[in-house]
């Protein structure tokens, strides 16, 4: 078993989806792929880690993955985010036909693949390249409906990640000037050597870069338009896996190349305003894709915000948010997909007229949860945030979190008192037996993480440990005593 | 005990009725009549009791009267009326000053209550506007027994009368609360210019307007039995008290004709006036005399 | 179900009475957070109170049909309730306290009356709350390291004076938002009137009073009143802190007494009452005396039973009748009469008159003022009481006297058994705190032993017993009952032949006979004097809704200023990308 099954195995069945006669057996298969990758992820859950798959050469000359703890979780969520879209995709494509099916397959399997391989590769070109993997998978999937809003959102989409990966690039191109290496374990070492003039300003090109990508204010313009042009799974995708693989590089890196004292307010700043911004613009949205885009942006403030404190249990706090964030997000634009195609409407207005007892529950519980209020998962992470700015004194920043957690209150519940209003005009709608099942297993472990969090918090303190204190990736990363 | 409490009501009942008696026959020889006898009330009362009622509107308009009475009569067993005497202390010490307090509204409560039974919007406009005019009514004359409560450090009135035999008398150690007290007083014993729900030219003669034989009779003895209870009450916190009959009769005499004396000479107040004024002057006064007693008692 | 749940409603009960004062379960959450439950004898009376409301009220439930998803909730909520009262920790009480906002927020939405705007205000007020509260916690734990009660009392000490100043003032707020203080009060009345009649006495009774449980928690148990005392200093014979305290209580009583004398929604009438009655809590609450807390107590148990009592009597006449406002009911005296003999005693109550127990719980307070010397709150006090008069006579007068509006009010019948069964539950308990309120000292005296303050002496069941007099409950409820039946045979079997052959019509009238359709009833006439005086005009023409009207219009402006930044034109994205560049590089570089 190796982690390099993560990337091969669906680069592979990507290359096959053409060579699929049967739409049945591709749906099947794709289902059995991503299972597979989520079982060997459980499965590496309950092995030692850092774990690390060569090819051909050690590093830090050759290519290496490593799984360690911080992407391990990372991992755990994206794998399940692809089972829980595959397995909702045979629906999805029975109730919209469509003749290309096998396209959607072949980037939504990229797309995967190139996240993991984002998380798990030890050097930076690499991660380049992985990076750009998943851009245009994302780009083509954005543009999956070939409507007007479709295809804009397509080219918006090329633009903007074109213009993240030029700073990118330019800042990869930077470091191995300046220190000779693409391999993370040596920038790590010399990074502090670089000139400080050049080191802002290689800090600066991957904070534009990772940060346009990762939907920071004011890089976040294109984010609500994309998020409207693409079909619902896949803004669960860009949701839960495709930002969360952005915020992981741009921590990864933040505290490899020991970033986190010199830049920490600034990464603070500018995750609070992206979180206050988004809030008060997601008020005023008539358009559900949209709101929820910015409700997706504003979560990520909060969880730029908390994951630049340098603290484990803020940390850790962070990831958890972050997983529940996934999920409910991810229970969210399914569920959007479902209303979507019934009322054949993307107004805010078809929250309200539809008659579901199961969808109104587990939307409740995700619109709870990602408010933070108990016994729903995102409870224990906001408590765990807070109390981590809380212990460092930060109260400016408690405060400041809470007060614009009641304006995003406000359009929730807004959501909600339209769900329970029995005036409005509801049509009825059946949920398939297969989305049920999705559905009730996400909020399953919305529910479950609440009541019982150890379970994941295991794994996040875990994840924090690793990213804060990376010595042991370090010896890997650098290939000793390999 | 029974007995005493017997003896009590009916002295309450004989000096009450001449006392409106007089009330009435004082006020006419002030306006240059002659006015009726002094006993006339009392034989007023003896008729309507011995009438037969063949009318009522249902059981709550006989309850009405009784709350209204049994208040009055509990107020009046619960008032210590002879200071230095044992007459009915074992009763009085189970109340205090806030049980009186509070005793003096049930009356008006169960009068409000048969009034609404009856269904007359005047009544009920009666009702209404004394209720209204209670919240400006009762300020001074809380404000003075709170002062006096803070001066004795008791709520208890027998206290507060033994207080008064080594310190001197509250009516000249607290001036200020003892003018604030008799305001409200003028006001409880309907007088003008604080006359306004009974009103009798204006709306019919306010709340009693459908009472008739024995409930007329019944809240007529309840009246006097309350007035009698409500001076006592003055003399016991302000004068002293009194030790025997004829000092009883004296005191609340006085207290009575100066409260007689105000009614007379002043107009009608309409209620937003009654209570606009109740809350500026006397409430004042009222509350100097606490400051008084809070900081440098 | 309804029975299946009564039986559910008993299960906390029994649960607290098997554990007999000494329930204590931890639970590790995670590895920093212990969930506990400890019973301390504050939080045993909270939460006997709050069970036996539930059960009362799952009584009255039986006379109309409520959803499963119903009971589930309110089962839910007394749960959140029990874990409030029970907790030992502030994790513990969070997520009761959450968990207690929206279930109850599930139930209030399934009201007919209900519109989105009264439960975004219900929401938010409450989340604020939470919000506040939470904030609380965080700066609590980071002085403390931990969660638990006991630890952050013994840590408070040694925090900065400013963090001790700021810890009290939101935990004020968050159950001051609960509990409906002045100005904080805007989504109560609202909330009150439009939720379900039923759940109207659950929220003013039960839930209203979990703000007064925190107040308890802050001020005496992780505060402590000796430290408050300290922090402080003192005025009069009580501390400056409760002084300021007891304004914003006296403030809130009389300013909502005015308000309730003029609605014409009987529900309206009751939610400003239940903030007047509130109002009171909060006066003596703060006082750090034994006879503030015990007042305090008192009123809180009292109030519960009298708002419990006149929302299922109310909610049962809504439901007979279809009819919510005063305006509209009238005259139903002979038509549900015991439900009049249950209102009555509830308003005697309300009012604190003396055979019943809201005077002693009144005596209680007003002793408690004495006591400090407070003068002008306890005239406050005084002064609000009196003008209370108004609207409970209001009350009874509007349904049940005068004469029937409209035709069907002719024809109503008396309510459902199982409506009546709770109110005559209630109204003995009444009678029964009125005539034995030395019963009651045994139940304060382990509190005050808990927050280290002395204790009341006990002298027989019926006295109650205060720094400066004392009086007997049951002597004043006896001889109230004897002089009452007394003089009710001398007037009615003394030469008595009354016979009820008067219509309503047979009044005197100027003279004139009122035709059936004159105007009789008085209902709308109840506070138009009150705009006449000045002093009542001044509190009833200012309002807090322009306030957060205006903060709701402030926030849509800002939502629609950040809105109009994206509007998807992808020149200026790149452009904005450039310049943000551009920008921080020549910051970072200099």
């Amino acid at each position: 078993m190796s982690l390099g099954y993560y990337f091969l195995l669906p680069v592979i069945f990507s290359f096959l989806t053409p060579y699929f006669k049967k739409i049945g057996l591709l749906r099947a298969s794709s289902i059995l792929l991503n299972l597979l990758l989520f079982l060997q992820t459980l499965v590496y859950t309950m092995m030692s880690l850092p774990q690390i798959s060569l090819f051909s050469i050690k590093p830090p000359l050759g290519i290496a993955f490593i799984l360690d703890g911080y992407s391990l979780l990372f991992l755990l969520i994206f794998t399940f985010s692809g089972l829980m879209v595959s397995l909702y995709m045979p629906w999805f494509f029975k109730a919209n036909p469509r003749r290309d099916e096998a396209r959607f397959y072949l980037f939504f399997n990229m797309l995967i693949a190139g996240s993991i391989g984002m998380i798990l590769s030890c050097d930076i070109f690499n991660l380049y390249i992985f990076f750009e993997i998943t851009g245009i998978c994302s780009y083509t999937l954005s543009a999956y409906n070939k409507d007007k809003l479709g295809l804009e959102s397509g080219i918006k989409y090329l633009i903007i990640g074109s213009i993240a990966s030029i700073f990118i690039v330019f800042a990869i191109m930077l470091i191995y000037l300046q220190i000779g290496t693409v391999n993370l374990g040596l920038i790590a070492q010399r990074f502090h050597q670089i000139d400080p003039k050049i080191s802002v300003l290689i800090v600066l090109m991957l904070f534009i870069g990772f940060g346009t990508k990762a939907e920071l204010f004011p890089m976040n313009f294109w984010a609500p338009d994309i998020y409207q042009g693409s079909i619902s799974p896949v803004n669960g995708l860009f949701s839960s896996v495709v930002a969360k693989a952005y915020l992981f590089v741009f921590f990864h890196l933040f505290y490899l190349f020991g970033l986190n004292s010199k830049y920490m307010l600034f990464v603070m700043v500018i995750g609070a305003i992206t979180f206050l911004v988004s809030e008060f613009t997601a008020l005023n949205q008539t358009n559900v894709k949209r709101l929820f885009a910015y409700s997706t942006l504003g979560q990520l403030g909060i969880l730029f915000m908390a994951f630049s404190t340098n603290s484990i249990d803020t940390v850790s706090g962070a990831l958890f948010h972050l997983t529940s964030h996934s999920i409910s997000k991810l229970l969210i634009f399914l569920t959007l997909g479902i209303l979507i195609h019934k009322l054949k409407s993307m107004k805010i207005d078809i929250l309200g007229g539809f008659k579901s007892t199961f969808l109104t529950i587990v939307l409740v519980i995700s619109f709870l949860s990602v408010l933070g209020i108990p016994p729903f998962s995102g409870f224990i992470g906001k408590i765990l945030i807070l109390k981590g700015f809380a212990l460092s004194h930060n109260y400016a920043a408690v405060a400041f979190i809470l007060l614009v957690s009641i304006v995003e209150a406000i359009y929730f519940f807004r959501i909600i008192a339209m769900m329970l209003d029995k005036s409005r005009a509801k049509v009825i709608v059946n949920v398939g037996v297969m989305n049920y099942a999705i559905l009730a297993v996400l909020a399953a472990l919305i529910v479950l993480f609440g009541i019982y969090p150890s379970l994941l918090l295991h794994y996040t303190d875990l994840a924090a440990n690793a990213l804060l204190h990376p010595t042991n990736y370090l010896t890997y990363a650098l290939g000793v005593g390999l | 005990m029974i007995f005493q409490i017997i003896l009590l009501i009916m002295l309450a009942y004989v000096v009450g009725f001449i006392y409106f008696g007089l009330y009435r026959n004082i006020t006419a020889r002030i306006q240059s009549r002659y006015g009726p006898s002094v006993y006339q009330s009392f034989y007023d009362s003896i008729k309507l009791f011995s009438k037969k009622n063949t009318v009522n509107f249902g059981w709550m308009f006989y309850l009405g009267p009784v709350i209204m009475a049994t208040g009055a009569i509990l107020t009046l067993v619960l008032i210590p009326i002879f200071s230095d005497s044992d007459f009915l202390r074992s009763v009085t010490s189970q109340g205090n000053l806030f049980v009186l307090l509070y005793l003096m509204v049930l009356g008006p409560l169960g009068n409000a209550l048969a009034v609404g039974t009856g269904g007359n919007p005047f009544g009920v406009m009666g009702v209404v506007r004394g209720l209204t005019r209670l919240i400006g009514l009762e300020l001074p004359f809380y404000i003075a027994v709170v002062g006096l409560i803070i001066a004795a450090n008791s709520s208890d009135i027998v206290h507060i009368i033994d207080l008064q035999k080594t310190t001197g008398l509250n009516i000249i150690n607290h001036p200020l609360l003892f003018i604030g007290a008799m305001i409200s007083m003028v006001g409880f014993f309907g007088e003008s210019p604080f006359d306004i729900p009974g009103a009798p030219q204006e709306v019919y003669s306010g709340p009693r307007t459908e009472f008739s034989g024995k409930f007329l009779a019944l809240l007529m003895s309840q009246g006097s039995l309350f007035a009698f209870a409500k001076l006592v009450l003055i003399v016991d916190l302000f004068l002293g008290g009194a030790d025997s009959l004829e000092m009883l009769i004296l005191k609340t005499f006085a207290i009575f004709v100066t409260i007689i004396f105000i009614g007379v000479v002043y107009g009608r107040y309409k209620v937003e006036q009654a209570v606009d004024f109740l809350m500026k002057l006397p409430t004042l006064i009222a509350v100097l005399g606490l400051a008084r007693v809070v900081w440098f008692g | 179900m309804n029975s299946i749940f009564l039986l559910l409603n008993l299960l906390p009960i029994l649960f607290l009475y098997q554990f007999g004062g000494a329930l204590h379960v931890e639970l590790n959450f995670t590895s920093s957070f212990t969930l506990s439950l400890i019973q301390t004898p504050l939080g045993t009376f909270f939460a006997y109170l709050s069970m036996i409301s539930f059960l009362l009220v799952t009584i009255a439930q039986k006379s109309k049909k409520f959803s499963f998803s119903y009971y589930m909730l309110q089962l839910l909520l007394s749960l959140a309730m029990f874990m409030i009262v029970l907790a030992g920790d502030f994790i513990t009480f969070f997520i009761g306290w959450e968990i207690m906002t929206w279930s109850s927020y599930f139930i209030i939405s399934k009201s007919k009356n209900i519109d989105t705007k009264s439960l975004q205000k219900y929401i938010l007020f409450s989340l604020a709350s939470a919000f506040s509260l939470i904030a609380g916690m965080v700066i609590a734990y980071s002085f403390a390291h931990s969660f638990d009660f006991s630890v952050i009392s013994s840590a408070f000490r040694d925090m900065p004076f400013n963090i001790q100043i700021t810890l009290i003032v939101l935990f004020s707020l968050s159950f001051f938002t609960k509990a409906g203080v002045i100005g904080l009060h805007y989504w109560v009345v609202d909330t009150y009137s439009k939720a379900p009649d039923l759940f109207s006495s659950i929220l003013s009774a039960v839930m209203s009073k979990m703000g007064i449980y925190g107040l308890f928690l802050i001020y005496g148990h992780i505060v402590g009143y000796q430290e408050l005392k300290m922090m402080f200093g003192t005025i009069l014979n009580g501390t400056n802190f409760g002084y300021t305290l007891a304004w914003i209580g006296v403030a809130t009583s009389i300013i909502a007494t005015f308000k309730a004398i003029t609605q014409d929604e009987v529900k309206k009438l009751l939610a400003y009452s239940s903030i007047a009655q509130l109002g009171y809590i909060i006066t003596v609450i703060g006082f750090g005396t034994a006879y503030g807390v015990a007042g305090a107590m008192y009123h809180t148990l009292i109030h519960t039973i009298i708002k419990l009592l006149l929302f299922i009597n109310v909610a049962a006449i809504v439901a007979q009748t279809g009819k919510s406002k005063f305006s509209e009911l009238g005259g139903l005296i002979y038509r549900t009469p015991v439900s009049f003999v249950m209102l009555l005693i509830g308003i005697i109550g309300l009012a604190g008159m003396p055979p019943l127990g809201g005077f002693a719980s009144k005596f209680m307070m007003y002793n408690a003022a004495i006591d400090t010397k407070f003068a002008l709150i306890l005239i406050g006090m005084l002064f609000s009481g009196a003008a209370s008069f108004l609207y409970c006579y209001k009350l009874v007068y509007g349904i049940y006297l005068g004469h029937p509006t409209s035709k069907n009010l002719e024809t109503t019948k008396e309510v459902p058994i199982s409506y009546l069964i709770p109110q005559i539950i209630l109204a003995l308990l009444l009678v029964l705190t009125g005539a034995f309120p030395g019963a009651f000292i045994k139940v304060i005296n382990p509190v005050l032993v808990e927050f280290s303050l002395s204790t009341i002496p006990y002298s027989g069941l019926g006295v109650m017993n205060s720094a400066v007099g004392s009086f007997n409950g049951l002597f004043i409820i006896s001889a109230f009952v004897v002089f009452f039946v007394l003089i009710l045979l001398l007037i009615t079997r003394i030469k008595s032949k009354a016979k009820n052959n008067l219509n309503r019509f047979d009044i005197s009238y100027c003279g004139e006979v009122p035709a059936q359709d004159t105007s009789l009833h008085f209902g709308f006439g109840f506070g138009a004097d009150l705009h006449k005086i000045k002093f009542a005009n001044a509190i009833l023409k200012r309002s807090s809704s322009s306030f957060y009207e205006s903060l709701a219009t402030q926030t849509k402006k800002t939502s629609e200023l950040f809105s109009r930044m994206y509007y998807g034109n992808i020149h200026n994205t790149m452009l904005i990308i450039l310049l943000f560049f551009s920008a921080l590089f020549f910051i970072g570089v200099n």
